[in-house]
C-alpha cells in the first residue's frame, strides 16, 4: 500500500510546512527543538516522494481495511492541527501541572538593579534565597508582566505562565500573585497585562499589589523557556 | 512477499476477500470525527482541549524520530550486507552487549527511533541480548542525553551523580534486561521476526535497492505509526486526567518515592532528551528517586510499550517491562540506601 503510505507522509509534511508558515510551531514546541519542524517537513516530503514512486513503479495496489484504518489514524493528528481550534495551555492544565521551580535551571539569574524583572525571577523567589534578597531590595517597584488569569476571587488572581523545555507535554506552571487596585468581574483564562507594585508576602514570596489589568493579546510565543 | 504483506496482519487476506468491510469507511470516520470537534468549541471544554493539545503535541515532537528510526531501520536492511552481519553475530556474545550497549554514542536515536532499529538488528541476526541491550541503552547513553541531563543539573552539588548516575543505570538495566529476554526470545522467537528474515534477506540480494529502502522505510514507519498513536492517546489521557501535583504527595516517603518516581515516568512519556529538564525541578525527591525517573523512562513509558508490543508481540513487551522495572527499582532502592550510608 505504497499510494496510502505516501498519502499519510504527504499529509505529515504539509502539517510541519504548515507549522513553520504559520509559526503555530510554537503552541506544541519549545524554541530549542523549532529545528524539528523545518527539517520534519523536508524529510516527510522526500519519504512521501520516494513512497509515491515506489506506487507507480508497482502498479495498482489493493486497498485493505486494516490499511485504510492505519492510513486514517495517521492522517487525524494533521487534521486536528489544521482544522480544529486548539487552544495553548489553559487553567485546566494549571490545575493539574507541576510547579515551575527555579532549581530547575541555574540560569535564571537573580534580577540586576536597572534590569527589569521577568516572570520567571519573580516565581523562582519561591525556590532561591538569592532571588529571594534580591527582590527585597526592589520591593515597591513597578512590574509589568503579561499572562493568563487563572484561580480568580474576590482579592485578585493568579497570574499564570507555562514553561516548556522541549514540548508541551513537559510544561510546568508559574504562577504570580495578582491584587488589583480596582476589584471587577475578571474572566478566567483571558490573557492580561497586569502592571502593578512589588510586594513580598511574610515568607519572601513576591506578589504584585494594586495592579491594574487590561486585557492584552496572546503572547508570541504563548509558553516561557527555562531560564529565558 | 514484499515489505507491505509483512505489515499486513494475518486474516486480512481472508477478510479482504469477503469484501466486509469498505475501506473507505474508515476515513468517513475520521472525516466525521473532525467535522464533530470543528463543531464543538473544543477551547471552552478543559479536558478536551488538554487531551488533543498534548496528543497533538506528543505526535509533532516524536513522530519525525519515529521515520528516522524507520529510515535508519530500513538502511540496516538494504545497505548492510549479510556478510557484515554474520561476522557480528559471530562475535562472542558479550562482545556483542559492550558494543551494543555504546550504540547510541555513534547512532542518537531516542527512544522512539531506537524500537525499529533494535527490530531490524534482531531481524538481521544480532544476538537478541545484544539488540534489546541497544533498544533500551541507545536512548540515555548517548551524546544529547547526557548534555542535556548535565545542562538540567549544572551548579547543583548533585551534578555529577546524576549524569554519571543516569549513565550507569542506564547501561546496567539495559545489560540485565537484554540478557533476560534473550534467554526468553530464544526459547520463543517471535513469530513474525522469523518470518520477515527470510524473505528479506532474499530482497537485500535481489532487489532495487531504494525502491526497497523506500518500501521498507514506509512498511516500518506505518508499522511503529499504529503504536505510537495508540501510545499517545493513552498518554494524552494519563497527563489530563491524573493531576502531576499528586506525586509531591509521596516525596517524602523514601521506599515510595522511587516506585512513584517511576510510575511518573511511565505516565508521562517525556522525550529521553527532555525529561531531565523537566524532572529537575522535583527538588523535595531524592536524587535515587530523579534517578529512577531518568532510568526508567525512556526504557519503558505509554507509548513505548505500545511500540513494543508491535515490535515484540504482547508477552515479551511484557516481560521487557517487568524486566526493567524490577531491575530500575531495586538499583534505585540500593542506591538510596548507599547515598543514605555515605
Amino acid at each position: 500500500m505504497p499510494f496510502q503510505t505516501s498519502a499519510v507522509l504527504a499529509s505529515w509534511a504539509a502539517l510541519f510546512v504548515y507549522l513553520e508558515l504559520s509559526g503555530r510551531w510554537s503552541e506544541f514546541l519549545a524554541a530549542r527543538v523549532a529545528w524539528i519542524v523545518p527539517v520534519a517537513a523536508v524529510l516527510f516530503g522526500v519519504a512521501a516522494l520516494g513512497q509515491a514512486a515506489v506506487a507507480l513503479w508497482g502498479g495498482r495496489s489493493v486497498v485493505t481495511w486494516s490499511g485504510a484504518s492505519l492510513c486514517a489514524a495517521g492522517v487525524l493528528p494533521v487534521l486536528l492541527v489544521m482544522a480544529v481550534p486548539i487552544d495553548p495551555l489553559s487553567s485546566f492544565a494549571a490545575d493539574r501541572r507541576s510547579a515551575y521551580s527555579s532549581a530547575t535551571f541555574a540560569s535564571v539569574a537573580p534580577p540586576k538593579h536597572g534590569e527589569s524583572l521577568t516572570f520567571q525571577q519573580l516565581v523562582a523567589a519561591s525556590a532561591s534565597a538569592e532571588t529571594r534578597a534580591a527582590l527585597a531590595d526592589r520591593a515597591g517597584e513597578a512590574v509589568e508582566l503579561v499572562g493568563l488569569v487563572t484561580a480568580p476571587d474576590g482579592e485578585g488572581f493568579l497570574l499564570t505562565r507555562f514553561v516548556v523545555a522541549c514540548c508541551v507535554v513537559d510544561a510546568t506552571v508559574a504562577q504570580v500573585e495578582v491584587r488589583p487596585a480596582a476589584t471587577g468581574p475578571l474572566e478566567e483564562n483571558a490573557w492580561v497585562r497586569v502592571s502593578g507594585r512589588l510586594a513580598l508576602g511574610s515568607d519572601g514570596v513576591p506578589r504584585l499589589d494594586d495592579a491594574s489589568v487590561e486585557a492584552a493579546d496572546r503572547p508570541d510565543p504563548p509558553y516561557l523557556y527555562p531560564g529565558g | 512477499m514484499t515489505a507491505q504483506q509483512v505489515a499486513e496482519p494475518p486474516g486480512e487476506t481472508a477478510r479482504r476477500s469477503r469484501g466486509a468491510r469498505p475501506a473507505w469507511v474508515p476515513l468517513v470516520v475520521v472525516l466525521t470525527l473532525v467535522a464533530v470537534l470543528r463543531a464543538v468549541d473544543v477551547p471552552a471544554v478543559g479536558w478536551l482541549n488538554n487531551f488533543l493539545l498534548v496528543y497533538v503535541g506528543l505526535l509533532v515532537e516524536a513522530v519525525p524520530f519515529v521515520l528516522l528510526g524507520a529510515a535508519a531501520a530500513a538502511a540496516i536492511e538494504v545497505y548492510v550486507s549479510p556478510e557484515a552481519f554474520g561476522r557480528l553475530a559471530r562475535a562472542p556474545r558479550p562482545v556483542q552487549v559492550a558494543v551494543a550497549s555504546c550504540g547510541g554514542l555513534v547512532l542518537p536515536v531516542c527512544e522512539c527511533g531506537s524500537v525499529p532499529v533494535a527490530r531490524r538488528l534482531l531481524l538481521r541476526g544480532l544476538t537478541p541480548a545484544a539488540a534489546i541491550t541497544f533498544m533500551l541503552a541507545a536512548p540515555i547513553v548517548n551524546p544529547v542525553v547526557i548534555l542535556s541531563t548535565w545542562f538540567a543539573f549544572r551548579g547543583r552539588t548533585s551534578e555529577g551523580l546524576m549524569v554519571g548516575g543516569r549513565v550507569a543505570l542506564g547501561l546496567t538495566i539495559a545489560v540485565v534486561t537484554g540478557l533476560v529476554m534473550a534467554r526468553a526470545l530464544q526459547r520463543s522467537p517471535v513469530a513474525g521476526i522469523r518470518d520477515a528474515v527470510g524473505h528479506e534477506h532474499e530482497h537485500g540480494a535481489t532487489g532495487n535497492r531504494p525502491r526497497l529502502f523506500a518500501e521498507h522505510t514506509g512498511a516500518e514507519f506505518l508499522g511503529m505509526m499504529k503504536y505510537m498513536l495508540i501510545g499517545a492517546g493513552v498518554a494524552a489521557a494519563l497527563q489530563t486526567f491524573i493531576p502531576q501535583r499528586s506525586i509531591d504527595t509521596v516525596a517524602g516517603a523514601t521506599l515510595l518515592a522511587i516506585p512513584a518516581m517511576m510510575a511518573f515516568a511511565f505516565v508521562l512519556s517525556l522525550c529521553s532528551e527532555s525529561d531531565a529538564l523537566f524532572i529537575a525541578s522535583f527538588v523535595q525527591f531524592s536524587p535515587a528517586a530523579q534517578l529512577a525517573f531518568l532510568a526508567f523512562g525512556p526504557m519503558a513509558d505509554t507509548k513505548l510499550s505500545a511500540m513494543y508490543v508491535g515490535a515484540l508481540g504482547p508477552a515479551h513487551a511484557r516481560r521487557l517491562i517487568v524486566t526493567v522495572t524490577v531491575t530500575t527499582l531495586v538499583l534505585c532502592l540500593w542506591l538510596q540506601a548507599a547515598l543514605v550510608v555515605l
